[in-house]
């Protein structure tokens, strides 16, 4: 391996990263954990391997400053996201108004061109398909907003690790804005399910996220019925009343269970695939759901708060049972919020959750002990989020040398890290969302439940690294107007420093694969303007590493 | 094996799965098999392979209109009454009526179809079940690379075209992660360095060094590319709107992937997904709507590619079929046995193969869905030895034996 590590950075034992790096790249290609005791990270690599991770990438002075207050009390800070203040991201947010819209206004401000719930203006109106088609790009807008407005707190707000947490369960949760029905509800899923939890508690997390209209609609639950040779009472009609948007079920024809939530709920929320559970399962803890649905969809007339609605009349009062649990036979919306509660605690959940965290966090194939330790601390606390972190932050694997720029960033992480590292100062993200699509993560519009891959060998192709470059081109083409604003003065040359030697300064530390250096002394890039030098590091294969 | 190929060159790879499985595969073959592979010698020959993501509902797709358990079983969403539009093959099963645009092709022996296919493995996990069938193991999660990519290290000759495998898609789909270099194009006519402050040749560079990473590799990948298809978007002109693909990015890609072909690209596998068919609520105008852009695209991509089609065969697959019954919500829940779209020149088309399991409670699996009686990996093992004349599969296919051809190729 001729990895060598020409850093500038300070007076460190270069021998240390060589040796970290070697093993590092090896680890990439083959899942084995090496047992090699390497020399543990310089105090600057381990300040710059906590903001790459529990950050979307340093912003210029966040080394100095996290080098002054340690690496420890800056993962204390960032675990305790209420103490900071980040008045000034919130203000930027206000151009935003799908933010603070409620469901129901979003319904007045973007009506269905097919729907045309609460708007008695339109209940008559013939649309041609033009206008119809107009509609959906209006639709649209809801999706873009919420796009910038991730985009901005990604790459402004103080409270890092709370937006990386606040993306994690977003996709962990996922809800895709293209299914029918749930455009209107995506911005309040966010704001009322996820944020207020994403530090919280799992069980509360879970439970609001089982209760919002947008994963009930999304994962079909909302349209689950007991069996009426259970439960023979037909729905009652009118506003608050059964059934979906376009899809209310006549009384007493054709209900049946519908399975979609209930498995999601073990297979990806809660015990992951290999949790022990039967389809026998997935039916039974269907049958307890029964009943869980949304009010206030289906008239067109008398607005009603849309909100979550145990619906009795719904529900299968028979005895169920559920991974050796029972519930029921008649315990209503109590029954479910079992299930949730039995769920988030169940060792498989610990294990699934925990391996997912470790991969967020330390790398693709996280080691064993560490997943065990994290899923342990997990239900020591009682699926407590914030401890369950602070057990993986504070792990000597966190820091480890073997996993030091282990992952590939996924194409938010990419654009956000770059804009951060730019010291970008934002008007509209808006444009960014275009290249994120370019890259395959369109936000908001990942169709499975799954969510987005989060290991590099689902992301990285040849049009990955396409779309990745054009990105850093587009952004150093115009630094001074437009939707982007940041200095090119750290670019210019400086002294002995030409304008690529800046770059790598300036926006990776100078932690450079000797590799890259390399292959760069093999042409004359000693006269690169600033732009170039800057879209030339953003696209390197170094910067696509955290 | 497979989880060491991303450390290897592809030659090293070459070496090894031809050392190591030689002696295994090739008396495990059947004669079927040997015979096939020597029909399939010569060159120009494409392997497409599409898959729908979310599980088609097969018994919708291909309905098996006289069977009254059919219609029983679906009372809102079936289609077999008078005027339900179906379009009768063979007596026994008919298409739905969206998919009309592909009954010349059946009508001309290009399209057959193989019905209650689908994996060994029962799982219902929308995720499982597709990662079972692109690692093509479907019994061992520890496989990390896909068999399409397994495949073209085993091709006789792959050729030296960068575009001999393409992923039409953003990301690395799993069925062709592994050693053998893959193009992955989102959209053609975008595929290309966007103008403004970048030094290519130092880009290029630095994503050529020779780690092996999955970075560098792709680097490498992208600048091939993109140079080929710069020459491919000079010489072969885009279809016309009067090519009729219709909308939507599956039918784009496929417009693409005939622009590529037709140009005369030495295209030994490509493979484009399209999402949207997990169907649990109001099947029935939502699936009918997908057909529609489905058999659209794929009626155009035949006529848009002329005679290079008697080179071409495409199979689709999906992870699972949905229940016999309808539920709730006029939808369908997660079910077993599925339906696959084999169409091309090379096809012994206007036939449905594989075993019918019947539809009685007693015949479903679990009481409630079509049995799986064609291993998916059957019908591919097929197209891979008649078609790309690979012949031996055992390093594609580790644990799988073929059993006696459907004969559909």
């Amino acid at each position: 391996m001729g990895w060598v590590y020409p850093c500038s950075m300070s007076n460190r034992p270069w021998s240390a990263l060589f040796l970290a790096f070697g093993i590092v790249l090896w680890g990439a290609a083959s899942p084995s954990h090496s047992q090699t005791s390497l020399p543990p990270l310089t105090e600057d690599q381990q300040c710059l391997q906590a903001l790459n991770r529990i950050t979307f990438g340093p912003q210029p002075g966040d080394l100095d400053r996290v080098r002054r207050m340690g690496v420890q009390a800056f993962i204390e800070e960032q675990l305790a996201p209420e103490k900071i203040d980040d008045s000034a991201c919130e203000k930027d947010l206000a151009r935003f108004p799908v933010l603070r819209d409620s469901i129901l206004a979003l319904y007045l401000e973007y009506p269905h061109p097919a729907i045309r719930l609460f708007r008695p203006d339109l209940r008559n109106k013939v649309y041609t398909p033009s206008e119809e088609s107009m509609g959906y790009e209006h639709i649209n807008g809801i999706a873009s907003q919420l796009a910038a407005a991730k985009l901005t707190r990604a790459v402004e707000s103080k409270r890092q690790l709370y937006e990386v947490m606040v993306d994690f369960w977003y996709n962990h949760f996922n809800v895709d804005f293209d299914k029918d029905g749930v455009q209107w509800l995506v911005p309040s899923y966010e704001k009322e399910a996820i944020r207020p939890y994403a530090m919280g508690k799992f069980l509360d997390l879970l439970t609001a996220v089982a209760k919002s209209p947008a994963m009930l609609i999304y994962l079909d639950n909302n349209t689950s019925l007991a069996d009426p040779k259970f439960k023979p009472q037909p729905a009652p009609g009118g506003p608050g009343g059964s059934g979906g948007m376009m899809m209310q079920s006549p009384p007493g024809k054709g209900m049946r269970l519908n399975e979609n939530y209930a498995r999601e709920l073990m297979e990806l929320h809660t015990l992951g695939v290999d949790g022990g559970y039967t389809q026998k399962d997935v039916i039974e803890a269907a049958r307890v759901l029964t009943g869980w649905g949304v009010r206030g969809l289906n008239t067109d007339t008398a607005p009603v708060p849309i909100a979550f609605e145990f619906k009795p009349w719904h529900h299968d009062t028979n005895l169920k049972t559920v991974l050796g649990h029972s519930f029921g036979p008649d315990d209503g919306v109590k029954e479910g919020e079992e299930l949730l509660a039995m769920l988030s605690l169940e060792p498989a959940t610990a294990r699934f959750i925990a391996k997912k965290l470790c991969q967020r966090f330390v790398a693709d194939d996280p080691p064993p002990a560490l997943v065990r330790k994290v899923a342990e601390k997990f239900l020591e606390t009682g699926g407590d989020i914030r401890e369950t972190l602070r057990a993986l932050l504070e792990s000597p694997e966190f820091l480890d040398p073997r996993y030091y720029r282990a992952k590939v960033k996924t194409p938010l992480e990419y654009a956000a890290s770059a804009l951060r590292a730019v010291g970008a100062q934002s008007t509209d993200w808006g444009w960014v969302n275009q290249n994120l699509e370019a890259m395959g993560e369109p936000l908001y519009r990942c169709e499975p439940p799954t969510g987005y891959p989060q290991v590099a060998s689902l992301w990285v192709s040849s049009s990955a690294v396409l779309a990745r470059a054009n990105f850093a081109t587009r952004l150093f083409a115009y630094p001074d107007k437009g939707s982007q604003r940041f200095n090119l003065e750290p670019f210019k040359p400086k002294g002995p420093e030409n304008s690529l030697d800046r770059a790598f300064g300036f926006l990776l530390e100078d932690q450079v694969f000797d590799s890259t250096r390399k292959a760069l002394a093999a042409g004359d890039v000693s006269s690169l303007d600033p732009q170039k030098a800057g879209a030339l590091v953003l696209a390197s294969p170094d910067f696509q590493r955290r | 094996m497979e989880s060491k190929t991303p450390n290897l060159s592809r030659r090293d790879f070459l070496k090894l799965s031809g050392a190591a499985m030689a002696g295994l595969a090739y008396w495990s073959m059947p004669p079927w098999l040997h015979a096939a592979a020597s029909l399939s010698a010569s060159k120009s020959k494409t392997l497409v392979v599409l898959f729908q993501r979310g599980a088609a509902d097969g018994l919708n797709i291909l309905v098996p209109f006289k069977d009254p358990l059919y219609q029983k079983a679906r009372p809102t969403l079936g289609l077999a009454y008078a005027g339900g539009g179906v379009l009768d093959l063979d007596g026994s099963f008919g298409l739905h009526p969206s998919l009309a645009p592909l009954l010349p092709l059946w009508k001309s022996g290009q399209l057959a179809f193989v019905h209650a296919a689908g994996s060994p493995n029962p799982t219902r996990s929308h995720f499982d079940a597709q990662d079972n069938m692109e690692s093509g193991t479907p019994f061992n999660k520890g496989t990390s690379d896909g068999w399409l990519n397994r495949s073209l290290t085993c091709l006789p000759s792959a050729g030296t075209d960068p575009l001999c495998a393409i992923a039409f898609s953003a990301r690395q789909p799993r069925i062709l992660q592994g050693g053998f270099p893959v193009a992955s194009i989102d959209n053609l006519e975008n595929y290309g360095f966007t103008h403004g402050p970048m030094d290519l040749d130092a880009l290029q560079r630095m994503y050529g060094d020779a780690s092996g990473s999955l970075l560098s590799k792709a680097g490498r990948q992208t600048f091939d590319t993109v140079s080929r298809v710069r020459d491919i978007l000079k010489s072969s002109p885009a279809a016309p709107e009067s090519a009729g693909y219709g909308y939507g990015d599956f039918n784009h890609r496929l417009s693409d992937l005939a622009r590529i072909l037709k140009s005369g690209a030495g295209v030994k596998a490509a493979f484009l997904d399209i999402g949207g068919w997990d169907h649990h609520n109001e099947e029935g105008y939502r699936l009918d709507y997908l057909l529609r852009e489905w058999s659209k695209g794929l009626a155009a991509f035949w006529r848009d590619l002329g005679d290079k089609a008697s080179g071409v065969v495409m199979v689709s697959m999906t992870e699972f079929g949905r229940t016999l019954a309808e539920n709730g919500a006029r939808g369908t829940d997660h079910g077993r046995g599925g339906v696959m779209f084999l169409m091309g020149g090379p096809v012994k088309g206007g036939k449905v193969y594989g075993k019918w399991p019947g539809l009685e409670t007693e015949n479903l699996e679990d009481g409630r869905d079509l049995k799986v009686t064609t291993d998916f990996r059957q019908v591919l093992s097929e197209v891979l030895a008649g078609h790309l004349g690979i012949q031996r599969q055992a390093s594609v296919f580790p644990d799988f034996n073929p059993g006696p051809a459907l004969g559909w190729i």
